[in-house]
């Protein structure tokens, strides 16, 4: 096994023994990405430099008696979350140039911890997108099968965990965008409660779901990123000051008599979708747990609310990029000529689209009909979930109808919306959810397990126990 | 409800967006397709709902309006960070035309 392959524990009890350096590792994960990248697309900007200087201080700290559990491990971010120095682009002609001022508060908090940042990874321009082709900077190719989408919008978050360029990955989940990758490259995506972790350097999209997640190879990896990046955030007035901190060790959730819910609105399933979930649903009997049909309603209209409401955040929250402050910038002979002229030469057909629906939907007249009712509709999807939150101890979905799809054959913008369909539910309500493989071969497929509202430390502890039902679990992609 | 060129022409005013006519006639046919899609929610019965505009029980929170200290490496990198920038400020444009 190569140290790159290795999870964020083991890796760690490695360097513990002495029989791993962070420098040797951050090696293999370089040298990985030196080899695959150019077929994959994965990262956008590789800090070889500065990665070899943060591994030999993080050795250095070892040395010196520093112990953590990040200390050391090689990481990358997708590049719509800032990291000081570096460029940061959205994956959009609009930043192709921009070099970030400061760190994301949960990149500096990584940092602090030993963890070595390793560069950037692609996504959907601006997260705007589930399968990572609506890159200004071309599209990341699932590592499982290159003909294939990795997902998105974190696509090259989601491919660099599955083709081992990394020991975790950051991400950003507005509805759906770290779930989505995940179960289609097979690795664990984790996207906690809103205001559990800080927002501040990410740039902004949907500022009411908008929120960083985490990839990682199992459930355990991202518990250990998570007890990091998690926490108040004075710099985030959406950040909560949660009491309920997670526990020092992951305990094992038994699955006797544990009480699993599954909405009766679920539809639309691909064949070998359909039959990995009732096989799944199959085992978890079998381990003991109770199985509780949920009448969810609001399932059937979450994803139309949710293409109400972020658009509508989209058009207001993209109205910085004027080509004054900062990004691309085009001149005009008068002012506003030249806001458009800059907004037309870098923003890409889906940011539009996106603009020009949510001021649509914005606009004089329309307020009460889309965006307001949109919202009363929020209320009726977090009431369902507190409803079955009663009935059972977690929801489970699949995570998204089919496997990964072809590339550039999702042509109907509709179509790509609809991927997100099991996931935007979670996203309005502000829950903690995590996608785990359930299977990995052909393509895999994967198992979206939602949680009660900042219960990340059950949720984490049951994903745990699921992964053990997980067909071919060790199952790697043939690169 | 599908939208005319007319209506897109007006909101990509409004979000200051300049479109080509081959852009105006392929956001009218996806973003009228969007539109019926969505146009679905008139269905359902929300007179009795209350908005949810963010989840967390959160009071606004306020602070002090008080200027913090800003590290100086970081404050030039944003300055520079500006299409036209000139020792420590930003330059744009002029607002009024005369």
């Amino acid at each position: 096994m190569k140290f790159n392959e290795l999870t964020i524990a083991a890796a760690q009890s490695m360097m513990e023994a002495g029989e791993l350096t962070s420098l040797d590792l951050t090696k293999a994960c370089l040298n990985a990405i030196k080899h695959k990248n150019k077929d994959l697309n994965i990262c956008l900007l590789v800090d070889e430099i500065g990665a070899l200087k943060a591994a030999k201080e993080a050795d250095e700290r070892r040395r010196n008696g520093d112990r953590g559990e990040l200390l050391g491990i090689p990481f990358l971010v997708k590049d719509n979350i800032m990291t000081k120095n570096l460029k940061t682009t959205a994956a959009s002609m609009m930043l192709k140039d921009y070099i970030a001022p400061y760190d994301a508060t949960v990149v500096a908090r990584l940092k602090k911890a030993g963890a070595i940042l390793l560069g950037k990874t692609n996504l959907d321009e601006f997260a705007h997108g589930a399968s990572t082709e609506y890159s200004a900077f071309g599209v990341t190719k699932n590592p499982w099968d290159k003909k294939k989408v990795a997902g998105g919008s974190s696509g090259g978050s989601a491919a660099a965990v599955a083709s081992d360029f990394c020991l975790f990955a950051l991400g950003t989940d507005t509805g759906g965008s770290v779930r989505h990758p995940a179960s289609f490259c097979g690795v664990v995506g984790l996207k906690p409660s809103y205001g559990a972790c800080s927002r501040f350097g990410l740039i902004s999209m949907t500022s009411s779901t908008d929120v960083p997640g985490c990839l990682t190879k199992n459930s355990e990896d991202a518990y250990l990123v998570l007890k990091h990046i998690l926490g108040y955030d004075p710099k985030d007035s959406t950040s909560l000051n949660n009491k309920k901190q997670l526990s020092s060790k992951l305990a094992k959730q038994s699955l006797k008599n544990l009480k699993i819910g599954i909405p009766k609105e679920i539809s639309g399933l691909s064949k070998k979708v359909d039959s990995s979930f009732k096989k799944f649903k199959e085992d978890l009997k079998k381990a003991g747990a109770k199985i509780v049909l949920l009448d969810m309603p609001s399932v059937d209209y979450a994803l139309a609310a949710y293409y109400i409401i972020t658009p509508c955040e989209i058009s207001s929250n993209l109205a910085r990029f004027d080509g004054l402050r900062f990004g691309s910038s085009v001149k005009a002979s008068k002012l506003s000529g030249s806001y458009e002229a800059t907004r037309e030469a870098n923003f890409g057909p889906e940011v539009k689209r996106r603009i020009i629906l949510g001021t649509y939907c914005l606009s004089a007249g329309y307020y009460e009909a889309y965006y307001l009712r949109a919202q009363k509709l929020r209320t009726k999807v977090i009431n369902d979930f507190k409803k079955s939150f009663d009935k059972c101890d977690f929801i489970i979905t699949p995570t998204t109808p089919t496997e990964a799809f072809e590339i550039a054959k999702k042509k109907d913008p509709l179509k790509m919306y609809l991927e997100d369909i099991f996931l935007v539910p979670a996203s309005l309500a502000g829950l903690p959810a995590l996608s785990i493989p359930v299977s990995k071969k052909p393509l895999p497929i994967g198992l979206q397990i939602i949680g009660n509202f900042l219960d990340e430390q059950r949720l984490l502890s049951v994903a745990s126990a699921f992964e053990e039902l997980a067909v071919d679990r060790s199952a790697q992609p043939n690169l | 409800m599908s939208l005319s060129a007319k209506d897109i022409r007006h909101i990509a005013d409004l979000a200051k967006l300049k479109l080509t006519d081959k852009e105006v006639v392929q956001y009218r046919r996806e973003i009228s397709g969007i539109v019926r899609y969505i146009d679905s929610l008139a269905e359902v019965n929300v007179t009795r709902e209350q908005a949810t505009l963010r989840v967390s029980d959160l009071d606004h929170p306020l602070r002090e309006d008080l200027a913090m200290d800003w590290a100086e490496d970081e404050k030039s990198i944003a300055i520079k960070a500006a299409p036209k920038n000139k020792n420590k400020f930003i330059c744009v444009p002029r607002i009024f035309e005369s």
